[in-house]
């Protein structure tokens, strides 16, 4: 069995426990193991990431260092963490400098980075550690025609010569998945482009004018669904949905990829958190 | 004067080869033109109007095909390759696979009629895949030799031709041949092609039908192409009312592998852009651009008339995306006019991406062949730009055309001129 | 008669400052001056296309220009989702997220950040995670239910370790 160290971030734990959950059920089931970091630090990404780069090196160095002692790759299942770990790593490993004074504070703790993990997205465990053929293999119970939207979330795939988890300007592991399960994939306009998480801290209002831009892209393509890799893309297109400037148009349901992968390898919905979607996706998970 | 060093090979049919093979073929050497298709003329042949002078390309090259034909000097072998090159500047040993025709080349008179009876149609790599062609087909009417050719590949082997022709020109048990040449210098002319312009999913090339490119797009006004010169959408056949152009793809992209300015695309899109309201005249035309390099004799002139005169509009700024409305196949561009810093979405019924050029397919297996260079980009190196624009590493061996990099028609033209007298030097001298 | 060569233009062209050079030695801000100003970045943003007042090629030509001050106090910067959607696709390969982080941290050193980064940077350093605050009962219950660790065990020593050698007149680089 592959085992990896789950890297939760801050936040899947406190807004979306029941991606974190269906990840480890999804992956066990999958002939993943799963550990979870404990004694974690958040990332640095976005905010420290900002304003020292030093600093934010540090802390995604630390998880790296952890990560390390114990032996096992990361597998990060939120865009902006997998983003910052990958991108710290690189630094590290091609700045003797940064490298030298990162390991400075860590020795502290009795930690070090020496860049012997490596650190993984959940799509690439799934392309990777599993593969299409065993995704197949395992599904008992296939979907039917039911149309789903991919969105893979703009610090998942880019840069993609740093964070290589798919091709960038064409990423296709969702939608590949979708299809292994039974499900339709459907292209949309913009579909490489930001849900406009990141900018609701300076300006909420065009954040979600940029969310609600997608959303109305993939309504135009009559998806019955949106499938997400990363916590806070899943938050957001969600969101955007409900509230100031929202529409009276049908919400779409918005579903992270393991509680979309789940029902169809035989799992069931308790055990995925589904109760807990704010847009219930039942409608789609029923499809088969 | 030894046998040995009185002939050249010219490899490439295109006007930068023909231009050369002619000149060389002029002062009395006789000179061997190869092409690997099965008909010289090239792109140029593929081409409607050329600028700045929207010249018929057709009209302005074929008499130069049917003088390389007739010419006593010129040996011209089409549908054949370069093999191995050994020796050196005036004692080169060159071996040739002339491939199998399956069409006598001394018997066919080109009629026609096998064609006409050929049961079996393929996509036409001519005319860019939009029209189709027959298992045995000559490339284009003016197609020089003018015989027909089988393709192996698709042929059904019904016989049908084989019946119908009149001469019995029709082998279909031919082979491969191969000849070696004594050759005392080589000129390689072998042209362009274009980016894969696949590489940009975001601008819905191949995806939407709507997207074409500009060779895709000469083809369509030619009146010998597929529509007989009718410029229409691919996805319903109906004349377009609004086309945007985009320049700059697979061109000036460093994280493409192609950094370079192609040199033509400015001034072959201001042409097409042209020529698009001269097919329709009420039709919106619109070229999106970083910068236009109009830097030749003529072209400043040309672009200030699409302006004024047709009333092309030109808006400053790289296309991001173009989507598709999925129902009508009506394509809308996103860009930043960066004249006026406003982001916009415009509507069109037809996009033509422009592509920048790159050196012709299987460019490394014939450098490496000759012992010649090649720069970063995969074009020939040339030893001085000043006072080597045709010399390689290799005495003997010259470069003209595209291969070099990229140019226009009258540049070619020239260059081929040049390394044909490169080349006679060393003829004269008996190959020293 | 003075010699009219001689005399200084008027018109001074330079960039106001070495802002452009500054930025250049920045990680990522390497390609900077290949900056052509085409219009891709701005025309792939999705900020740009929701709101008029950011576009990140003017904001780059503010740094070419050397508009220091103006680049460093403006909240431009930091309206970049950092979704590197430009970064894809720019032809001269100029990294604009990778820049306006470098000008966000020299805006940070000399002392403007937005409010809200501000506020979220303390929480970071104090608590080690973002969302300490907004961990409540119905969080851990919430987790529980789904049979996770109610316990997140997140480590704020590191932090404050952080904290103190980075943020409290310890040099930053």
């Amino acid at each position: 069995m592959k085992e990896f160290i789950l890297y939760t971030g801050c936040t899947t734990p406190v807004r979306l426990p029941a991606y974190e959950r269906a990840v480890e059920v999804v992956l066990e089931k999958l002939g993943v193991k799963l550990t979870t970091m404990k004694d974690a630090n958040c990332c640095g990404a976005q905010y420290i990431e900002s304003v020292n780069h030093v600093a934010y090196s540090a802390m995604s160095g630390r998880i790296l260092a952890i990560a390390e002692s114990m032996d096992m790759d990361i597998l990060a299942i939120c865009g902006a963490c997998s983003g910052s770990l990958k991108h710290v790593k690189h630094e590290l490993d091609n700045n003797k400098e940064l490298r030298n004074e990162v390991n400075d504070i860590l020795e502290e703790e009795g930690l070090k980075y020496t860049g012997t993990v490596e650190v993984k997205h959940l799509l690439q465990i799934f392309r990777e550690d599993i593969g299409y053929d065993a995704i197949k293999s395992a599904v008992v119970n296939p979907y039917k025609d039911v149309r789903l939207a991919a969105h893979y979330g703009c610090h998942v795939t880019r840069p993609e010569e740093i964070v290589h988890v798919d091709d960038a300007e064409n990423p296709t592991i969702i939608d590949r998945i979708i299809e292994a399960v039974g499900g339709i994939p459907v292209d949309y306009t913009g579909k490489t482009r930001c849900c406009g998480g990141p900018l609701l801290a300076m300006d909420e209002e065009v954040a979600n004018a940029i969310g609600r831009d997608k959303i109305e892209n993939i309504r135009a393509e009559n998806a019955d669904g949106i499938v997400t890799a990363c916590v806070f893309c899943d938050i957001q297109l969600t969101q955007v949905q409900f509230g100031e400037g929202s529409n009276d148009k049908p919400k779409i349901p918005v579903i992270t990829l393991p509680q979309f992968l789940g029902p169809a390898i035989g799992i069931d919905f308790n055990s995925l958190g589904i109760h807990l979607n704010k847009i219930s996706p039942e409608a789609i998970l029923e499809a088969h | 004067m030894t046998k040995k060093a009185s002939s050249a090979l010219v490899v490439g049919g295109g006007v930068a080869g023909m231009q050369a093979a002619l000149d060389i073929a002029n002062q009395g050497f006789k000179v061997y033109l190869v092409e690997r298709s099965p008909s010289i003329g090239g792109r140029m042949a593929m081409l409607d109007k050329t600028f700045p002078t929207l010249d018929c390309s057709a009209c302005i090259l074929t008499p130069k095909l049917s003088e390389v034909s007739r010419h006593p000097n010129i040996q011209l072998m089409t549908l054949s390759e370069v093999g191995s090159v050994t020796g050196s500047a005036g004692d080169f040993k060159v071996k040739i696979r002339r491939k199998a025709r399956y069409v006598r080349e001394d018997l066919c008179s080109g009629c026609g009629d096998c064609e006409a009876n050929c049961p079996v149609e393929v996509a036409n790599e001519f005319d860019q895949g939009i029209g189709f062609r027959k298992a045995i087909y000559a490339l284009f009417p003016q197609a020089t030799p003018h015989i027909y050719t089988v393709d192996k590949e698709n042929c059904t082997d019904c016989g049908r031709c084989v019946k119908v022709c009149e001469r019995n020109a029709i082998d279909m048990n031919m082979k491969d041949k191969f000849v070696t040449l004594d050759v005392g210098t080589i000129i390689v002319a072998t042209g362009f092609e274009l980016f894969d312009i696949t590489q940009y999913p975001r601008l819905g090339y191949g995806q939407y039908p709507n997207v074409i490119h500009a060779m895709e797009f000469e083809r369509l006004i030619n009146a010998a192409g597929p529509t007989h010169g009718h410029l229409v959408r691919l996805s319903d056949g109906k004349k377009p009312k609004s086309i945007g152009f985009i320049q700059c793809v697979g061109a000036r992209d460093v994280q493409k592998g192609v950094p370079y300015c192609s040199r033509v695309c400015c001034m072959y899109s201001i042409k097409n852009a042209v020529m698009a309201l001269e097919h329709d005249p009420q039709a919106e035309v619109w070229v999106y651009y970083a910068d236009i390099r109009a830097f030749g004799k003529g072209f400043e002139e040309f672009y200030e008339m699409a302006k004024s005169r047709f009333g092309v509009r030109f808006v400053r700024g790289r296309v991001a995306e173009v989507m598709e409305g999925k129902a009508s196949h009506d394509l809308v561009v996103k860009v930043e006019d960066t004249v006026t810093s406003k982001v916009r979405l415009i509507e069109h019924d037809l996009v033509v991406i422009s592509p920048g050029v790159i050196p012709s397919s299987g460019m490394d297996t014939m450098a490496k062949k000759l012992g010649i260079d090649q720069t970063d980009d995969g074009y020939i190196e040339i030893s001085h730009s000043f006072f080597g624009p045709t010399v390689t590493k290799i005495p003997g061996v010259f470069v003209c055309g595209c291969a070099d990099g990229p140019k226009d028609i009258p540049d070619s033209v020239s260059a081929g001129s040049a390394a044909a007298m490169k080349a006679t030097i060393i003829l004269s001298s008996g190959g020293k | 008669m003075t010699d009219q060569t001689k005399t200084e233009s008027p018109i001074n062209h330079a960039p106001s400052s070495g802002f452009a050079k500054e930025i250049e030695q920045e990680p990522g801000g390497e390609g900077i001056m290949k900056c052509i100003q085409c219009g891709m970045c701005t025309a792939s943003c999705m900020v740009a296309s929701m709101t008029e007042r950011y576009r990140p090629r003017k904001l780059i030509q503010k740094i070419l220009l050397g508009k220091r001050e103006e680049v460093l106090t403006s909240e431009l910067p930091w309206l970049c989702m950092t979704c590197k959607l430009c970064e894809e696709r720019c032809q001269e390969d100029v990294d604009l997220s990778q820049i306006f982080t470098a000008v966000r941290e020299i805006a940070a050193r000399e002392g403007y950040v937005p409010p809200v980064f501000q506020n979220t940077i303390e929480k970071v350093l104090e608590d080690g995670w973002m969302l300490n605050d907004a961990y409540t009962d119905f969080e851990e219950d919430d987790r529980s239910d789904l049979g996770l660790d109610p316990d997140l065990g997140w480590n704020n020593e590191f932090t404050k370790k952080i904290k103190k050698r980075y943020f409290k007149g310890g040099d930053a680089k």
